[in-house]
């Protein structure tokens, strides 16, 4: 064997591994808030411990108002020009310039869903699409202080639905980083009294349901999304059936993929490949 | 002209359908072929090829990511061009440079020329790819397939090139203890 070898193993690679890096490549422009995001950390802050914590050093950057969060979806690379939903916030943000308060147990946050999906036929049986792929880019905003993330999702392989292969679709989904100035906003600053305005302006925590995992640029889902159009400031996203039930996320060193654990929500599945979960999939 | 309108027009076998390619595609194509040849004249000479190519592979063949498609018989074209000309005369290239660097995911002084099924190769670094974080498998493709320059290649994933340079090494390491532990003969 030699490298020439390699080419050309390299040149039967499957299409999707291709198209994703095709995509990158053909980005008309980087995006400045693609870095920052990947430093978000994975486990959740719970509110009320948030509310406890002591600020770290303080950081002198001014908060980001009017980020440039809908210049991505509104710009799809080449390769994928069939982005058919856009997002247009008045005041989304990325983690640039914040100091994001870290992540220290505290109580719980949790939520009540309207409907638990035990398995992967029931989440089937509701999903208008699903999709397998990557996230490539992510921002936040908060509707009164709860944390919403956006995130550009590169679609490699449609299992049902109709969205096609190395499309980029929004994706809409609760939880996320709060602003404090917004959270102040809304629940007065009680637990802050002792900030300075700066401080307050360039702070963000995080917060997710039943502490599940933050989305972050890189990751690898399955993906069961409903049709139902969202509303307030993530209207014209796709949104997960059952908030993270309906995401699988894949472990890069297993290559296998599981539902986040909720406690008591459902029965916790063994992780499985992709191929396992499409045998899981109805017919 | 979207890429499935543009396919649409191959498969009614409009010649328009390499026109819009062209338009769409022509400076795309150039530099990826460039890259591996390092010649314009026979880049461009690659690139038609690649039309020609695509108008004989569309139909039978519907592909979704256009782009993709065509990159992918423009490197395989361009990759062949390199192959027949004499080695004596190559150009010093991208495709050249990447040589010497996936050299190291070989052992070391071994000169084996082992026949290699080279679908099952394709295969393991398929896996061994899907394994690594985005920011790692997309950094070697960019180098290693579309056979971007470092500097590119580090600036389609937003890094220095400091950086670019170790997570490559350290991705041909691990592809190549990969390879090994699969059973590869090196």
């Amino acid at each position: 064997m030699n490298a020439e070898t390699i080419h050309d193993a390299l040149s039967l690679l499957p299409s999707d591994l291709i198209a994703e890096t095709d995509a990158i490549r053909r980005h008309p422009r980087p995006i400045p808030w693609h870095r920052p995001a990947a430093a978000a950390a994975c486990a959740a802050l719970l509110l009320a411990g948030a509310l406890m914590l002591p600020l770290p050093e303080k950081s002198a950057k001014p908060i980001l108002e009017h980020a440039a969060c809908d210049a991505a979806p509104a710009e799809a690379p080449m390769a994928a020009p069939l982005l058919d939903r856009t997002v247009d916030f008045e005041t989304a943000f990325t983690l640039e310039g914040f100091t994001v308060l870290p992540r220290e147990a505290g109580t719980g946050s949790s939520a009540c869903f309207s409907k638990v999906y035990e398995d992967i036929p029931a989440l089937a049986a509701e999903a208008a699409h699903i999709v397998v792929g990557t996230v490539q880019d992510l921002c936040y905003t908060d509707e009164d202080a709860a944390p919403r993330t956006v995130s550009t999702f590169l679609v490699t392989e449609s299992l049902a639905g109709d969205i096609a292969p190395n499309t980029l679709i929004s994706l809409g989904e609760s939880g996320g980083y709060v602003r404090l100035n917004t959270f102040i906003q809304v629940y007065g600053d009680d637990h802050f009294s002792g900030l300075t305005q700066e401080e307050i302006q360039s702070t963000v925590f995080a917060l997710s349901l039943f502490g599940a995992p933050m989305t972050e640029a890189g990751d690898q889902y399955v993906l069961f999304l409903t049709d139902k159009k969202a509303e307030g400031r993530m209207a014209g996203t796709y949104g997960i059936i059952g908030g993270f039930q309906g995401k699988f996320i894949l472990d890069p060193s297993t290559g296998r993929y599981a539902r986040w654990p909720a406690d008591d929500l459902f029965q916790e599945e063994e992780p499985m490949t992709l191929e396992e979960l499409k045998a899981r999939l109805p017919a | 002209m979207e890429d499935a309108q543009i396919v649409s027009l191959y498969w009614e076998r409009q010649e328009s359908a390499l026109e819009e390619t062209q338009r769409k595609y022509g400076s795309y194509l150039l530099k990826i072929a460039y890259n591996i040849l390092s010649s314009r004249e026979d880049s461009r000479e690659a690139v038609n090829d690649t039309y020609l190519a695509a108008w004989n592979s569309i139909p039978p063949h519907r592909p979704q990511a256009l782009s993709a498609y065509l990159a992918k018989l423009t490197r395989h074209i361009a990759i062949d061009c390199l192959r027949y000309s004499s080695r004596d005369r190559r150009a010093p290239s991208q495709y050249t440079l990447s040589l010497s660097e996936l050299e190291e995911c070989l052992s070391a002084g071994d000169t084996t020329q082992e026949a290699v099924n080279v679908k099952l190769l394709a295969d393991a670094i398929g896996i061994y790819l899907r394994l690594l974080p985005r920011e790692s498998r997309t950094l070697f493709l960019c180098r290693y397939y579309f056979l971007d320059s470092l500097n590119d290649a580090a600036a389609h994933c937003g890094m220095s090139q400091a950086r670019a340079k170790t997570l490559l090494y350290r991705t041909r390491q691990g592809l190549r203890d990969y390879l090994v532990k699969e059973g590869f003969d090196l």
